[in-house]
């Protein structure tokens, strides 16, 4: 018959088994020992561009606020998020540019929510991030118009999002706010609250969420950003 | 057939087929591995190369950006600096000393209780460190910016505040965040363009002792604390004055000048005539211009980038002492473009990036008048 050769032939040409499973065993084993790596690496590129895109728009915050002549704010919201790593902890896990409200009225919204990417916060130590340690708890949110400016993502009641605020103003410095401020306080209350910060005590650090609170100092990686409050310029320190 | 002969006929095309599935021989391997060893190297070059030039160029623009920035500061304060000058009677006759005939004023003269001062920075700010640690020019001026740190002041955007700016020699561990330098951190020694900047609470201009009314106290100018060492740590209620605006920047320079007289041209004078022709300009000292402010003032920066900061290191063998040692002084206002030509010649001689801003910032205050001046003794 002609079919039986050529089957055989075929047959004959092919993997056994024995070769088929070392070679999906050797290349197991290489993905085994890639993959912590891989997951790092893919982890600290993600810190870099969340750093990264935190410094633009703080830079975007300064532009917009000498572009329109007003004060401007960087909001960081802080919740405490029972879907993350940290499911009891309140941290910041998003932030957003917001125009200062004008004679008393309502704060408009420039951009919409930044967030950070997951398993990526700002941490909320004070050794880490001082820029976000401020004396009293804020209000809740402010309203506008009877809307939350900011609702998070994943379900969580905008009322329970605090925010600390950072303001840049038409010279380009900026300032931090430190005193809690209602939604209709005058322009004097509202300036007074605002305060130049130190240099070495102005910066914000991104770490991971899982790294936050262990008490490991500096934290294994890091994206530490130093604001010099009378430029708005930013700086950056990795490990 | 007996079953033997069958058996060789089937084993045959076996054997046939052994040559073919044979492997590569050494020879072949070897070739080919010389083939992927000379095209790895080659990648391996090219895309080396595409690195360095990447870093470099990222380099040159991130520090040229910050730099670029502390000039804009530098100009947007400057232009802004004020004197405040009156006239008031010639009180000379009742100083001691003074002209004693004399028994009521018979001059107006130009005053200020504002001070603008510039020259060589190792003078000014003698307290900054040695000479080769404060390269170039300083400058100290007061300018309504309004920047206060006290809350109850906000809202005060006129308020008087002093600045000055001068190059300084120093290590980074004054505002590097505490939990940075826990562990393998080096403290960064760069030149840093400094600029002195007590908010409008702390502008000590109104009650510094000077050299007349001093007594026993030794003379404090109000810019006297500008060279402090900052204080390493964290403490926030301690207010740094003096605060880096950009590193890497390795040379400042300040030449008082005014603009073109009636009559004169450029081909008897200089674009801007010269003030001071050593650089050294005293509001109050000087005297043909005293409690003048200088019309314009010519600033020169000279930046080197982050990775052409690292190599001067390398060069030197050292990172705590100041690597340029060839510096001109700055002392011969008229020499000015030939000592920045020697500065650049130096550093492009040990192959480091540089860039040179240069601006002529008119300060809108002043109002200079020659006739005045000119006409008292």
């Amino acid at each position: 018959m002609n079919l039986v050769p050529s089957l055989r032939r075929r047959g004959l040409s092919a993997f056994t088994l024995v070769e088929m499973l070392t070679v999906v065993g050797i290349i197991t084993l290489l993905i085994v020992l890639a993959t912590p790596t891989l997951v790092d690496v893919l982890k600290a590129t993600r810190m870099t561009s969340a750093g990264d895109n935190l410094i633009n728009r703080l830079s975007l915050a300064q532009q917009e606020a000498i572009s329109r002549n007003n004060e401007v704010e960087m909001r960081f919201y802080i919740w405490a998020d029972p879907s993350s790593e940290q499911p009891s902890l309140e941290i910041c896990y998003a932030y957003q540019l917001v125009a200062a409200p004008v004679n008393g009225g309502d704060p408009q919204a420039i951009s919409d929510p930044f967030y950070l990417d997951s398993g990526i916060v700002l941490a909320p130590e004070p050794a880490l991030s001082p820029l976000l340690q401020q004396p009293m708890p804020q209000p809740p949110l402010v309203r506008q118009s009877g809307q939350y400016l900011f609702s998070p993502r994943g379900g969580q009641p905008p009322a329970s999002v605090k925010y600390k605020s950072l303001r840049f103003y038409q010279d380009g410095s900026c300032r931090l706010l430190t005193q809690s401020t209602g939604t209709n306080t005058d322009a004097t209350t509202t300036a007074t609250a605002y305060t130049i910060p130190q240099l070495a005590s102005s910066f914000l650090t991104i770490t991971y969420a899982s790294d936050v609170n262990t008490g490991v100092m500096p934290p294994r990686n890091y994206f530490c950003i130093q604001i010099d409050a009378y430029t708005g310029k930013a700086r950056v320190y990795r490990p | 057939m007996s079953p033997h002969s069958l058996s060789k006929l089937q084993l045959r095309p076996l054997r046939r087929r052994l040559p073919v599935a044979k492997g590569f021989t050494l020879v072949e391997i070897m070739v080919s591995l010389a083939v992927l060893t000379i095209l790895l190297l080659v990648s391996a070059q090219v895309i080396g190369q595409v690195q360095r030039t990447w870093s470099s160029a990222n380099a040159r623009t991130t520090q040229f950006k910050e730099s670029r920035t502390a000039f804009d500061i530098i100009i947007r304060n400057l232009s802004q600096a004020t004197l405040d000058t009156f006239v008031d009677y010639d009180y000379s006759y009742l100083a001691e000393g003074g002209n004693n005939n004399a028994t009521s004023p018979r001059d107006y003269q130009p005053r200020s209780y504002l001070h603008f001062v510039c020259g060589l920075a190792n003078s000014l700010v003698p307290n900054a460190g040695p000479g080769q640690a404060v390269p170039g020019h300083a400058i100290f001026f007061q300018a309504p910016l309004g920047v206060s740190s006290d809350p109850n002041l906000a809202g005060l955007d006129r308020l008087l505040c002093a600045r000055g700016y001068f190059i300084k020699f120093s290590s980074d561990e004054a505002w590097v965040p505490q939990f940075v330098r826990t562990s393998g951190y080096k403290p960064r020694f760069r030149y840093r363009l400094m600029e002195y900047c007590p908010p409008a609470e702390f502008n000590a201009i109104y009650d510094e002792t000077t050299a007349a009314n001093a007594g026993n106290r030794s003379v404090n100018r109000w810019y006297s604390s500008a060279g402090n060492e900052p204080r390493v740590g964290n403490n926030s209620s301690l207010i740094t004055l003096t605060r880096p605006v950009a590193d890497n920047v390795v040379t400042l320079i300040i030449s008082p000048r005014r603009e073109l007289r009636n009559g004169e041209t450029e081909v008897n004078a200089a674009r801007d005539p010269l003030l001071a022709p050593n650089y050294a300009f005293d509001s109050r000292t000087n005297t043909t211009y005293r409690h003048q402010l200088p019309p314009v003032v010519r600033i020169v920066l000279i930046a080197i980038d982050e990775a052409s900061a690292i190599r001067l290191e390398q060069l030197r063998g050292s990172t705590t002492t100041p690597p340029l040692r060839t510096t001109p002084t700055f002392t011969s206002a008229d020499q000015m473009a030939a000592d920045v030509a020697k500065i650049t010649t130096d550093l492009l001689a040990e192959r480091l990036n540089y860039r040179v801003f240069s601006a002529t910032v008119p300060l809108r205050a002043s109002k200079f008048s020659e006739l005045v001046t000119n006409s008292s003794p």
